[in-house]
C-alpha cells in the first residue's frame, strides 16, 4: 500500500500540492453554500418575528 | 429555453436549486476519478519522475485562471452597457473563483519548481504576470466590497476588469515573448503536442472537471448574489414563505 501511494523523492512535493488544491477547491465550493443558508435562514427568522 | 428567461433573477434563483445539487454531484464523482487519474494511473515522466503529476492540477488551474479572468470583464462589460443585472452579478461573483483558480496555479506551480527548477519562486515574466492576475483579482472583489451602493461598486469593479484584460494575452504569450524559466506552451500546440497521450488525456479531463466546477460554484455563488439583492423583493418573501 505505502509502495502504491509513494512518489520517490517526490512525494511530500506532490501530495502537499494535491493536498492544497483540494482544500482550496473544497472551501471555495462550500463558502457560497454555507452563507446563503445562513443568510436565509436569518431572513426567514426575521419574517417570523415579523408576524 | 430562453434565454431572457434565464437572466430574470427571480426565474434563475427559482429554477437553479436542484441544477446546482446535480451540477455538485457529478463535479465531484468526476474530480475523484481525476485526482486518482493523476496520481496513480498517469504514467511517471521519464525525466521529472513523479513530480510532473502536479500539472494535472496546475494546468487546468492555471488555464481557468485566465478563462475565468475573461467571463468576468465580458460580463462586466455586458453588465455596464446594457445593465443586465445578472450580469453584473455574474462578473462580481466570478472574481472570487478565480481567485482560487489562480491561488491554486500560483501554489502548485512554486511546489513543483522547487524540485524541477530547485527554486520556489522566480521574477520571471510567466509568474510575475499570474501574480498581478491574482493581485487583479484581489482588487476587484475589494473595491466591489467596499462600496455601500453595490451598483456602483459593481460598476468600478467591472471597469477594473476591463482594464486588467490586458494582462491576459501578457500571460499567455509572456513565454514565447520574453526568455523565461516557465516552460513554453505544451498542450497548445495542437498540430504536435509535447505530452504523450497518455499524460495528454488525463490533462484535458481535469481540464474539463475545472470547467464543471467553475460552472457549479458560479450557479452557487450567483444564486447568493441574487438572494442578498433581492431578499426584501416581494417575489422573495413570497418564496421564502413557501
Amino acid at each position: 500500500m505505502i509502495e502504491f501511494l509513494s512518489m520517490g523523492k517526490h512525494t511530500a512535493f506532490v501530495y502537499t500540492a494535491y493536498v492544497f488544491s483540494i482544500i482550496v477547491l473544497v472551501i471555495g465550493f462550500y463558502i457560497p453554500y454555507f452563507i446563503l443558508n445562513r443568510e436565509v435562514k436569518k431572513k426567514k427568522n426575521e419574517n417570523n418575528k415579523d408576524k | 429555453m430562453n434565454i431572457s428567461k434565464i437572466a430574470n433573477l427571480q426565474y434563475f434563483y427559482k429554477h437553479t436549486k436542484n441544477v446546482s445539487k446535480i451540477l455538485s454531484f457529478i463535479t465531484f464523482s468526476l474530480f475523484i476519478v481525476g485526482i486518482f487519474w493523476g496520481l496513480y494511473i498517469a504514467p511517471k515522466d521519464y525525466l521529472q519522475g513523479d513530480s510532473y503529476r502536479i500539472i494535472y492540477l496546475h494546468v487546468p488551474a492555471a488555464w481557468l485562471s485566465l478563462q475565468v479572468y475573461i467571463v468576468m470583464a465580458v460580463t462586466g462589460f455586458i453588465a455596464l452597457v446594457w445593465k443586465i443585472k445578472i450580469m453584473e452579478i455574474i462578473s462580481i461573483q466570478s472574481a472570487s473563483i478565480g481567485a482560487y483558480f489562480t491561488l491554486i496555479a500560483l501554489v502548485t506551480g512554486m511546489i513543483w519548481g522547487k524540485p524541477t527548477w530547485g527554486t520556489y519562486w522566480v521574477w520571471d515574466a510567466r509568474l510575475t504576470s499570474e501574480l498581478i492576475l491574482l493581485f487583479l483579482y484581489i482588487g476587484v472583489i475589494v473595491i466591489y466590497s467596499s462600496f455601500a451602493d453595490k451598483r456602483q461598486g459593481a460598476k468600478i469593479a467591472a471597469l477594473l476588469a476591463i482594464v486588467g484584460l490586458i494582462n491576459i494575452p501578457i500571460i499567455h504569450y509572456s513565454v514565447e515573448w520574453w526568455n523565461t524559466l516557465h516552460q513554453g506552451p505544451t498542450v497548445t500546440k495542437f498540430e504536435k503536442p509535447s505530452a504523450h497521450i497518455t499524460m495528454l488525456i488525463p490533462l484535458l479531463y481535469m481540464l474539463l472537471v475545472f470547467n464543471l466546477y467553475f460552472l457549479t460554484v458560479l450557479i452557487k455563488r450567483v444564486r447568493l448574489g441574487i438572494f442578498q439583492r433581492e431578499k426584501n423583493t416581494k417575489w422573495m418573501e413570497s418564496y421564502l414563505n413557501d
